[in-house]
């Protein structure tokens, strides 16, 4: 042990304290300070002044615990207030949008309470009844995100003009917060007489209360919302002959074994739609009609989380990754053998050929099929696009 | 001339303490962590890394006398050295607004509590905190550079300990420079000059024997022992503050107190009959309670036990006390 011939400075006698010596560096400290009473008052006097410190720092501390706790509390009330507010905006969008002027929210839920082949519901699985108001909107936006379809936008079924909804209803929607649960790209009325009833102004969902969670999520679904809105009106001026248009919007009772709103509205002023049910059981005579659609109940029992109609098929994607297509609107399908690698997660159209579906797996990966779903091969996009 | 980095790489640093200084510079800077090795160091930071190795240069990298320190030491003496504080220590020296700033932010706080714990006093805390601040800062100017006391923090502390420490060294000397004696209990001084009551007597009559057994028998202990025995026996230190500053509990600090008072008394008696004592005469000269021979042990420790003996055996005088209880200075 060297033995100190001078007092430690600052700087020992704080690693000293400290025990941040090696064992002979502390050795010749505690030698020097058994013999220093002056140093020995230093160390005694500074340590003290650290366990002084200490003390209060820790009485600090439980105001901190408490605002923790305070936090977690504010985030449960919260998530409880969306839940709730989820509910009831559920539940007014249900009494605002009936299928059928007839036919009660509550006959609709029981009608549909459980996934249906026979019913033909146009394939918007986040307004399955069964589905809370999250699943819905999540769904949606995978679907808007997943495909391309104009369709997609078109989540919400028509409703007669006469059946606008109240003004309060909707002042009350916005202020709760409840775009969040506005199904993505729907409006209470038909695209048709949006503009005259809403000002593009107003049609921008206007900024839903934030709650501390989800924030992130309710971000993603504004975008896609007003990605949708725009895509939707880029087409459509409005004009004075476009008010004059005949805006009958009707809500058609599909049979037993469809669920599927449409639309009516004119040729001419109307978004041209990417694909047009050439035949649809022969019960949707010209104009064109926009597919309301409603959840797709695929034989497997689970929801389509991609879909598209291409050439008068439909072709849906279940959560497993399973390809069914339907030729006859969504009554019944067929599950395509898999020719694919991985996971298919989305369908989307091949741009440069009208009858071509690309199928997407979980690795981006992409394989087209020109036959209807029959075959498919793997694809390499083309250079210029 | 050589480029920052050639120069960095001069400097010998062992493998990983690049990312070590790296990662303090740039949390100081706001930069990211990441070390981009493209990137020439600049001066401010070849400045830093220069002063980290001559700084740990000085204490050998913690090695051993006459052994060199491998890497692995190298790496974990500058692993434990408090490098954020070191960086921002020499950039309040060299007097960075925004250094300052943080300083203020992290340690103002520190100042000014340790201030008051020491002192006792408001008035006298905020005063002695007020001086030392300003001498931080370095208001004192030599050959046109800034002379500030942070320039000498090597970052083996805290930045936070070494200010206490500090404040308490200015304390305790500006103490000692008004008063003019050093912390001795007030009975002792009013004992020597009393006279002797019986048990200094007998102690006396020993002829030093029993001074000499204690002085032989203390420097038979180690350091640490005799550090044990000064703080609880003569600055009336609790087993709370001894074993706070020894890394150890307070129950291992009352047992070893216990074991060394026994011990002493024990192989001073063992020793006194070797020199031809009786048991008897041992036992009468043992009635000095373990107590009592505080006062020939606060001389011995107090690195004085020839002056302590003379005093002891002659007529005490307070003045003189006080100049033998001065130990180091």
């Amino acid at each position: 042990m060297t033995k100190l011939t001078e007092h430690p400075d600052a700087n020992l006698l704080a690693a000293f304290m400290e025990h941040a010596l090696s064992g002979a560096e502390r050795m010749s400290v505690l030698g020097h300070l058994a013999d220093c009473a002056r140093c020995r008052e230093i160390v005694f006097l500074a340590q003290e002044a650290a366990g002084k410190e200490a003390a209060q720092q820790a009485a600090v501390k439980p105001v901190k615990v408490r605002a923790r706790w305070m936090s977690w509390s504010v985030a449960v009330v919260s998530a409880v207030l969306l839940a709730t507010v989820g509910v009831t905006s559920w539940q007014v969008y249900e009494r605002t949008h009936k299928p059928d002027g007839n036919v009660s929210p509550e006959t609709v839920a029981k009608v549909m309470p459980e996934p249906n082949p026979a019913m033909n519901t146009g394939g918007n699985t986040a307004n399955h009844p069964g589905n809370t108001a999250n699943e819905r909107n999540h769904t949606q936006a995978n679907q808007v995100l997943n495909n391309t379809s104009v369709h997609a936008g078109f989540s919400a079924p028509a409703v007669a003009v006469t059946q606008a909804p109240a003004p309060l209803a909707e002042e009350k929607e916005a202020k709760k917060g409840a775009e969040i649960n506005r199904p993505l790209g729907a409006t209470s009325a038909a695209p048709g007489t949006l503009r005259e009833d809403h000002p593009a102004s107003q049609y921008e969902p206007a900024p839903p209360a934030r709650s501390l969670i989800g924030q992130e999520q309710m971000a993603r679904q504004d975008k896609v919302q007003r990605a949708v809105t725009a895509e939707r009106y880029s087409q459509q001026p409005l004009t004075a002959s476009y008010k004059s248009e005949q805006q009958a919007v009707t809500a058609q009772a599909a049979p037993a074994e469809m669920k599927t709103a449409t639309v009516d509205v004119t040729t001419a002023t109307q978004p041209v739609l990417e694909t047009t049910p050439k035949s649809y059981n022969g019960t949707m005579a010209e104009p064109l009609r926009v597919r309301a659609y409603q959840s797709f109940a695929l034989p497997d029992g689970k929801p389509a989380v991609s879909q598209l109609e291409q050439s008068g098929k439909i072709y849906a994607l279940d959560k497993s990754g399973k390809l069914f297509v339907s030729a006859d609107g969504g009554t019944s399908w067929r599950e395509m053998n898999k020719q694919w690698k991985g996971k298919a997660v989305k369908l989307t159209r091949e741009t440069a050929a009208a009858d071509a579906v690309l199928l997407w797996n979980d690795k981006g990966k992409q394989w087209v099929s020109r036959d209807g779903g029959e075959s498919w091969q793997p694809y390499t996009a083309p250079k210029n696009q | 001339m050589l480029a920052n980095s050639e120069r960095l790489e001069q400097l010998g640093l062992p493998a990983g303490a690049l990312e070590l200084l790296a990662k303090s510079w740039c949390a100081a800077h706001g930069a990211g962590t990441e070390l981009e090795p493209d990137l020439q160091p600049t001066d401010g930071f070849l400045r830093f890394a220069a002063d980290v190795v001559a700084i740990a240069g000085r204490f050998r990298f913690g090695a051993a006398e006459h052994l060199p320190a491998t890497e692995k030491q190298k790496l974990a003496f500058l692993s434990a050295m408090k490098l954020d504080d070191l960086l921002l220590a020499r950039e309040c020296a060299e007097g960075r607004a925004e250094a300052w700033e943080r300083f203020m932010l992290l340690y103002r706080e520190t100042l000014y509590s340790a201030a008051y714990g020491i002192t006792r006093s408001e008035e006298r805390g905020r005063e002695l905190a007020d001086s030392l601040y300003a001498e931080l800062f370095g208001l004192k100017e030599k050959d046109g550079e800034r002379q500030s006391p942070l320039r000498y923090y090597h970052g083996r502390g805290s930045l936070a300990g070494w200010l206490r420490s500090v404040m308490a060294q200015r304390y305790v000397d500006g103490y000692r420079a008004t008063k003019r004696e050093v912390a001795i209990e007030e009975g002792e001084e009013f004992a020597d000059a009393r006279g002797f009551d019986a048990s200094e007597e007998r102690a006396s009559a020993g002829g030093g024997q029993l001074e000499h057994a204690i002085e032989a028998e203390m420097a038979a202990l180690d350091a640490e022992q005799r550090f044990l025995l000064a703080s609880y026996f003569i600055d009336g230190r609790t087993l709370k503050q001894v074993a706070g500053l020894l890394g150890v509990h307070e129950s291992t600090v009352s047992r070893q107190v216990t074991k060394l008072a026994e011990q002493l008394k024990r192989r001073v008696g063992k020793r006194l009959q070797k020199e031809g004592l009786s048991q008897r005469q041992v036992e009468e000269m043992m009635e000095v309670d373990v107590r009592d021979l505080e006062i020939p042990l606060k001389k011995i420790l107090q690195g004085e036990p020839r002056a302590a003996y003379r005093e002891q055996g002659g007529s005490a005088q307070a003045g003189e006390i006080a100049k033998g209880g001065g130990a180091d200075d």
